[in-house]
């Protein structure tokens, strides 16, 4: 019985650790003082995603920032994301697709348009 | 809320089946997880070699905004067709004769979902996936990203750019240049059809893209250009100075249009989006970009048509902390509005007037007027002006001559002239008979239209063409681009 709850236990320490690998951070990185280059930003390894600012931000995992911590470079973390699918609930339902496509389709059936300055070629 | 696959093929098929006669759907390479990719071309009415435009979305997996808009646009477009409509999003609008024209001179060709697999993988496993799903081989890695994949500059490394398969970039360029189909399907569209404009809707910080991505773009020196650097290596670009030629003229469109363009989309409700070259938003080389790509393939190779190629990044940068939520809002339909006018008036730019008598009715070229007027009108502003404006009338003006058949006859008729005379601009003069034709053709536009600073515009064109006689193309032209246009 001990011994079985050390194991679940163990299982569950395993999943939050693989939960934590995959988890992705939002940062933004920065030289610090080791920077070599004035393109020390070219080959990050990281993912990086557009900055308005155009600041050198990305999705980071751990490792990454293990990574680039060693590399001597500054980041700052601002969001974690636990690693999974969209929230279901922001794909659009099957009903509501298809009130959406037959309110547009009866309008797109329900005219003949225009007679074309150019006959279609036949 | 997004659709998911199925839903957005639906969109497609929907439309195809209720309106064959301007919807036409055709199957591209299937994806890499052998999932139907579709295309779907919009046309109205008749005419051969038309102008076309390609647009394409949903190409980085977790930018989910964009294919759904894309099939919002080809509803809006033929339910505006066929109901004698125009459309609006929000501030901007476009009449039904724009649509017409659109509907009825261009080849609109919608690629909405370049890459399926990765939609799928975004909706069922994993919200931050932006490649396909590519198995890569000796590895336990997945995934190219199509958008580096394209046989421009491939395997130059750079901030998203590697050659990793299992790299955390999520830039991996493939096995070889195109050989992902989610990439190979553009350059297989470019091929196959006519393809004067491209535009690529990315996901997000508000830009409106042009080449180049691989290094920063100028106007002065074209060589040495793209066509001499190395590449294929899995280094950074060499020499890493290099800076990549465009030509002013090219410059100048890239620039006019993308101003429109964002202009149009700030009507909407007000949003800014920023012009910017495609090496601008990293700031260092992206290579291997289906934008860049298109753009390159008229110099890699003279033969082919050159395609002015965009790339939109839409939606507004929400900001530290809500990087996830920039790509997929929980309401992404206010940014949809302004994705979609900003797709409406690039089709609109698209449209050019004097090509769809020309090529399209008459079946010639009518690249001696283009010379004409990117040589004499494009290099001063008040030149550019007069491009402006008939950019801005020749679609209402366009519809004119289009719905009287007699007044199309003369303008077929006149056509041939202008072209000879834009030819010969430096030698060929113009006639008695060539000012009294012009003028008379002007006359009828003119008293058709209903809007005073159309008229007034035609009025000064009238007044020059007066003067014409005797001169060339080349010094009447000169003269107008030193007169001011009316102001629309």
């Amino acid at each position: 019985m001990k011994r079985s709850k050390k194991a679940a236990a163990s299982v569950e320490q395993h999943d939050r650790n693989d939960a934590l690998l995959k988890m992705r951070f939002e940062a933004t990185i920065y030289p610090g003082r080791n920077a070599e280059t004035d393109n020390w930003a070219n080959d990050l390894d990281v993912d990086r995603v557009p900055d308005a600012e155009g600041r050198v931000r990305a999705f980071i995992t751990v490792a990454d920032l293990v990574r680039l911590l060693e590399r001597g470079l500054e980041v700052r973390l601002f969001n974690a994301h636990a690693f999974g699918p969209l929230d279901p609930s922001l794909i659009t339902t099957d009903k509501a697709f298809k009130s959406w496509l037959n309110k547009k389709i009866s309008t797109i059936k329900a005219n003949p348009g225009p007679k074309p300055f150019i006959e279609p070629d036949k | 809320m997004y659709r998911n696959i199925d839903q957005l093929n639906a969109v497609i098929d929907s439309l195809v089946d209720s309106a064959p006669e301007l919807c036409t759907r055709i199957f591209l390479n299937n994806s890499v997880q052998n999932r139907q990719i579709r295309a779907l071309r919009l046309r109205a009415g008749g005419g051969t070699n038309r102008r076309g435009i390609l647009i394409v979305g949903g190409m980085h997996a977790r930018e989910l905004m964009n294919p759904d808009a894309i099939v919002e646009l080809a509803t809006d477009l033929v339910a505006a067709y066929k109901s004698s409509n125009g459309i609006a999003y929000g501030g901007a609008s476009w009449s039904f004769t724009d649509v017409r024209i659109m509907m009825e001179t261009l080849d609109i060709w919608m690629l909405p979902c370049a890459n399926p697999d990765g939609r799928n993988h975004v909706q069922t496993v994993d919200r931050m996936w932006r490649m396909n799903r590519r198995d890569n081989p000796g590895t336990t890695c997945d995934g190219v990203d199509p958008n580096r994949n394209c046989d421009f500059m491939w395997r130059v490394v750079g901030p998203t750019t590697v050659c990793d398969p299992c790299s955390s970039t999520q830039g991996f360029v493939g096995s070889l240049p195109f050989s992902e189909p989610e990439a190979n399907n553009i350059h297989l569209l470019c091929d196959t059809h006519r393809i004067d404009v491209f535009v690529d809707v990315h996901s997000f910080s508000e830009f409106v893209l042009f080449p180049w991505g691989h290094a920063p773009t100028q106007t002065t020196q074209p060589l040495p250009n793209f066509t001499t650097l190395l590449m294929g290596f899995c280094r950074p670009l060499d020499p890493p100075s290099h800076q990549e030629f465009m030509s002013p003229s090219d410059k100048t469109k890239y620039e006019t249009v993308a101003t429109r363009v964002k202009n149009k989309i700030s009507a909407v409700r007000g949003e800014n989006y920023v012009l910017k070259t495609i090496f601008q938003v990293y700031g260092g080389p992206t290579t291997g970009t289906t934008s860049d790509y298109v753009y390159s393939r008229h110099i890699a190779n003279p033969s082919l048509r050159k395609t002015f190629a965009f790339a939109f990044e839409t939606g507004p940068d929400l900001g530290f902390g809500r990087t996830l939520e920039s790509f997929q809002p929980a309401n992404p339909d206010p940014i949809k509005d302004d994705t979609k006018a900003g797709l409406v008036e690039l089709i609109n730019q698209s449209v050019c007037a004097i090509e769809f008598i020309g090529t399209t009715i008459l079946g010639q070229s009518v690249e001696p007027i283009s010379a004409a007027r990117d040589e004499l009108l494009e290099p001063t502003e008040l030149g550019r002006g007069w491009i402006e404006f008939v950019d801005n009338v020749q679609g209402e003006l366009l519809a004119i001559v289009l719905s009287d058949r007699a007044l199309t006859e003369r303008a077929m008729s006149l056509l041939p002239r202008v072209q000879e005379l834009a030819t010969e601009r430096e030698k060929g003069t113009v006639t008695d008979k060539d000012v009294e034709s012009g003028i008379e053709f002007l006359e009828s536009l003119q008293s058709r239209t209903k809007r005073p600073e159309v008229r007034d515009g035609i009025s000064t064109v009238i007044s020059h063409l007066k003067d014409a006689y005797g001169q060339t193309v080349e010094s009447t032209l000169q003269k107008l681009a030193k007169t001011y246009p009316p102001k629309l």
